[in-house]
């Protein structure tokens, strides 16, 4: 009796998380069921479409001092070497596709104009990780910058945007 | 091709079938386990999978009955434990001689 109880209530869970993981596709649905994925449950299937991402963007920030220099950019998350077991075992990729979920998100928003960018999700865990980074003295100010670049020498490095400077 | 009728009848068993995919899942799971477990400052409250900043997304994640118990279970370093025993759970998967169907 357990038994049967706990498989309905497998396949119940499992078959609306699939049936969801469907309906989310369509359109009209996507809005209404994004809304209450809160926590972000329903995987996203896109993959390739409708644009394949072919750019690869990098966080860079700088700094202002209380005499009014300011460093040279950084990049924030240097990119690491791949290893031959980079396949298994790829620990960096985790960061990488974080940085990249956030500035799509960001990039999408300052192409729409949005004017309560700086209160977005994806602004404010930019400006927080970039804040936190250590430095050798405490800057005044801090700016950061997202800059994409098309595979190696393609083409010349293209700022997509730059953060307003904030106090640290 | 011939295959030995045996191994035929083994592996079009549904039952070996789910046990191997789940084994599978189970790999898959456990690496990914180890590789948060490996670069934690990615989930701290400053990194960029913060849970501090990502439960501002909607209001009943910060206040509200859920948000205290999601708090405990989510928040920098809580966090890490869930994927230890996430880790745990798919080692487990990796001896087990059957599935429930």
């Amino acid at each position: 009796m357990v038994r049967i109880a706990m498989n309905t209530l497998a396949a119940t869970l499992l078959g609306s998380w699939l049936l969801l993981s469907i309906l989310v596709l369509v359109p009209r649905l996507k809005l209404i069921i994004r809304r209450w994925d809160a926590v972000m449950l329903i995987p996203q299937w896109s993959f390739f479409a409708p644009e394949p991402a072919f750019w690869d963007f990098h966080l860079l920030y700088r700094d202002r001092y209380p005499d009014g220099t300011y460093t040279e950019w950084t990049e924030a998350i240097p990119p690491e070497s791949r290893r031959w077991w980079s396949f298994v075992w790829n620990p960096g990729k985790r960061q990488r596709k974080a940085l990249f979920d956030a500035v799509v998100e960001l990039s999408g928003r300052v192409q729409l104009g949005d004017r309560s960018l700086e209160a977005s999700i994806s602004y404010l865990t930019l400006l927080t990780y970039v804040t936190s980074i250590m430095r050798t003295a405490k800057p005044e100010l801090m700016q950061f910058a997202i800059v994409r670049t098309l595979g190696i020498n393609r083409r010349a490095p293209d700022a997509i945007f730059r953060s307003k400077a904030h106090s640290v | 091709m011939n295959f030995p009728a045996a191994a035929m009848l083994s592996f079009s068993d549904a039952r070996l079938a789910a046990l191997l995919v789940a084994k599978i899942t189970a790999f898959g799971v456990f690496v990914s386990s180890l590789e948060y477990l490996a670069r934690p400052k990615l989930l701290a409250d400053y990194g960029l999978m913060s849970w501090a900043v990502g439960q501002v997304r909607v209001f009943w994640l910060v206040s509200g009955n859920l948000a205290g118990p999601l708090n405990r279970c989510l928040q920098y370093p809580n966090f890490l434990f869930l994927l230890a025993v996430r880790a745990l759970l798919c080692l487990s998967m990796f001896s087990a001689e059957r599935v429930l169907l």
